[in-house]
């Protein structure tokens, strides 16, 4: 056979031209000239459809990484992170209710209050060069396969070969492990075609016209071998890439980790820290209070929210409600205020987010820091028996409700230096007591009612008993006043 | 003639003020008391024009004295060494009266007597200045937990010492790391010592305080 087709092609240039003429005589002919340019066109096309889509592949963006749509920052220590700021997610972990808040002279402000430096708005893209480097010699075995191929005129083959390893070489770097030991496939066929038909391309030892039998076995057993020495490439490159990918993951973890530590340091504007340092703080200090910087974002949340309906929502609400009045509605205006009062509330009370994603400890921390801030009142927490368990959302808002409530007379009337909130129980019980060195509950009422204030005994009652908890309020030893709220689920 | 009331742990200090401001004339000497609860009978009894209180008492805080008082408590000057801002500040939100150092001259100090007994207050410009943007002071149980801390004691030593839960210790540190934007033990350790909170020098007796 290869003799033959040796004579074909032999003769080509002489002849082509008078065949042609010839063939146009009958339709067997015209088939057989057709597939001869076809043949003859075949070479020119692969090369053409080679470099278009090898130019394809240069232009593409080497590995577009999933887009967070998000930016790239970069700490004093030239760390690369990027932050998606629609979910929050850096390019490794997940950082909820982490989010871009502002943007001043380069710096950007986080929610959780800390700050960084925006350094570029690209996407790092770390393969490209590499992955050319490793499909590159793919890329010279499909080119020989495909010259061989050609060659023997075999355009069917020629095509199919040549966009298979042409889609493996554009694809390879994109596909996972599994994708990859695939794309050996085809790369193993374009590296087994110039050794099956390495005689007609007259290199090295396959220069003779007619190849004896055995070296044409050997040729074969050579281009086996060679598919699978490919394939086990293959099959070790994505292990050690699996290896990388672990050590990267871990090494990255670890670099997050100090790298928080590090915005964190930049926000508060406490000096600067070796990386030393900063890992020892962040193993011996930091971890206990590791959610202290997402609660921190989600009370700033809160209270923008608040600012926002307070600044904007709340004025607004009064005008018209003040216009109406003008006009002689007042109940629509009464109306009106209600609404705005019942906004009021929802901002300041119920609604807290540190409660329902924190919990009741970390509320009561919030609230006695917020009030000490207010007021010249110490307040604090005893979690000596509380084992750290969330409770039913219902009983700790029934809960916190009360402590403010609670906290709210010791402030107003008890004339108190220090209050005392402790939390007490598991996730099935709760002991809620809050107790003052104030003036004690009678003194207190007939300040009250001095005052015309009203103490929230009341509330505080329905708030317990809408849950089911009792509550007791009596006087407290030596003074003062202690209310204890007791739940059971 | 202006009744003045000195509250002071130091006898010698309380003693030797009294005796100067009488020489003055214009002022007569209420009672002398060296903790708050004496403090408070005293007032009671006497009932003041001014009183005169330190913020240091032994282990009370002077910071404590005014909530205590039966109301209307007569103006309050603290009459203290402490320079720092945080504590005119807590001067301040106790509705303190007057803010005068002990390294005064005593022509000011009788100024700022005067100027309380007729209803005014005695702060220096410098120490508003100030004061407006100073951190709250730690209550007494959190200045211990603290003090601990700048030892070097774990939180779990912190809980048997002062018999609490290693979750209250927690909840305690939390908040100050809060309040006072600090990351870690030693920050806040050094940023308290800096405000004047605790004492390097006396933290080897520190013990007997808590």
């Amino acid at each position: 056979m290869e003799s033959m087709e040796e004579a074909v092609s032999g003769k080509k240039q002489d002849d082509s031209v008078c065949r042609y003429r010839v063939s146009t005589q009958s339709a067997r002919h015209v088939g057989a000239n057709l597939r001869r340019r076809l043949r003859a066109a075949a070479l020119p096309l692969c090369c053409v459809a080679f470099l278009s889509s090898a130019a394809i592949a240069l232009a593409l963006p080497p590995n577009p990484i999933p887009k967070l749509g998000g930016i790239v920052v970069d700490d004093s220590s030239g760390v690369v992170i990027s932050v998606d700021p629609a979910s929050g997610a850096w390019d490794m972990g997940v950082r909820a209710g982490w989010y871009r808040v502002a943007e001043v002279e380069g710096m950007t402000d986080y929610s959780d209050g800390s700050q960084v430096r925006v350094v570029a708005d690209h996407y790092y893209s770390p393969q490209s060069g590499i992955d050319l480097l490793l499909t590159s010699p793919f890329i010279v075995l499909g080119l020989a396969g495909l010259l061989a191929a050609a060659r023997q005129r075999r355009t069917g083959l020629t095509i199919a070969v040549g966009s298979a390893t042409m889609a493996s070489w554009i694809w390879v770097g994109h596909l996972g492990v599994i994708g990859q030991a695939m794309a050996v496939l085809p790369i193993g066929l374009a590296s087994g075609l110039p050794l099956q038909f390495g005689s007609q391309l007259r290199i090295g030892p396959w220069r003779s016209r007619s190849i004896p039998a055995r070296a044409r076995a050997a040729m074969a057993g050579v281009a086996v071998i060679s598919a699978v020495g490919v394939a086990a490439v293959a099959v070790a490159w994505g292990l050690l890439f699996g290896v990388a990918v672990g050590v990267l993951f871990y090494t990255a973890l670890a670099w997050l980790i100090v790298v928080r530590w590090r915005v964190v340091s930049v926000a508060t504007g406490q000096g600067s820290h070796s990386r030393l340092a900063i890992a020892r703080a962040v193993a011996f200090d930091m971890l206990p209070y590791s959610d202290r910087v997402r609660r921190r974002g989600a009370q700033a949340e809160r209270d923008r929210l608040a600012s926002d309906l307070h600044a904007e929502v709340l004025p607004a609400i009064a005008t018209a409600a003040a216009a109406l009045e003008q006009k002689g509605q007042s109940e629509e205006a009464e109306r009106l205020r209600e609404l705005a009062s019942s906004v009021r509330d929802l901002v300041s009370d119920r609604r807290l987010p540190i409660l329902s994603d924190f919990g009741l400890v970390s509320a009561a921390e919030w609230l006695a820091e917020s009030l000490q801030a207010r007021a010249n009142l110490d307040i604090e927490i005893d979690l000596d028996g509380d084992n750290g368990d969330r409770r039913p959302p219902a009983v700790e808002a029934a809960a916190y409700r009360v402590m403010q409530l609670a906290l709210d007379n010791v402030m107003r009337h008890a004339r108190a230096t220090s209050a005392q909130v402790a939390i007490a129980g598991d996730a099935q019980s709760l002991v809620l007591t809050i107790s003052d060195d104030g003036l004690g509950i009678d003194a207190a009422a007939s300040v009250r009612a001095v005052r015309g204030g009203h103490l929230g005994l009341k509330d505080m009652r329905t708030e317990a008993e809408a849950v089911g908890a009792t509550i007791e309020i009596g006087p407290g030893s030596p003074r003062g006043t202690v209310v204890v709220l007791g739940w059971h689920g | 003639m202006i009744r003045v009331a000195v509250v002071d742990d130091h006898p010698v200090i309380a003693a030797g003020l009294l005796a100067a401001l009488a020489d003055l004339g214009d002022f007569a000497v209420a009672g002398v008391a060296s903790t708050i609860a004496g403090a408070v009978a005293l007032v009671d009894t006497a009932r003041p024009d001014v009183i005169l209180c330190d913020i240091h008492l032994g282990p009370e805080r002077g910071l404590d004295l005014p909530p205590r008082l039966t109301p209307p408590p007569p103006p309050i000057i603290f009459f203290t060494s402490y320079d720092y801002p945080s504590y005119v500040r807590a001067a301040l939100d106790g509705g303190v009266a007057g803010y005068v150092l002990k390294s005064a001259p005593l022509g000011e100090v009788a100024a700022a007597i005067r100027t309380v007994a007729e209803g005014g207050t005695a702060y220096a410009s410098r120490h508003l200045r100030n004061a407006r943007t100073a951190p709250r002071i730690p209550s007494g149980r959190e200045l211990e937990v603290i003090s601990r801390v700048a030892r070097g004691s774990s939180n779990s030593e912190i809980g048997v010492a002062l018999k609490i839960d290693e979750r209250t210790v927690e909840s305690h540190l939390r908040r100050l790391f809060d309040r006072y934007s600090t990351d870690s033990r030693t920050e806040l350790s050094t940023y308290c010592v800096r405000q004047g909170w605790i004492d390097l020098n006396s933290m080897e007796t520190g013990e007997d305080k808590a």
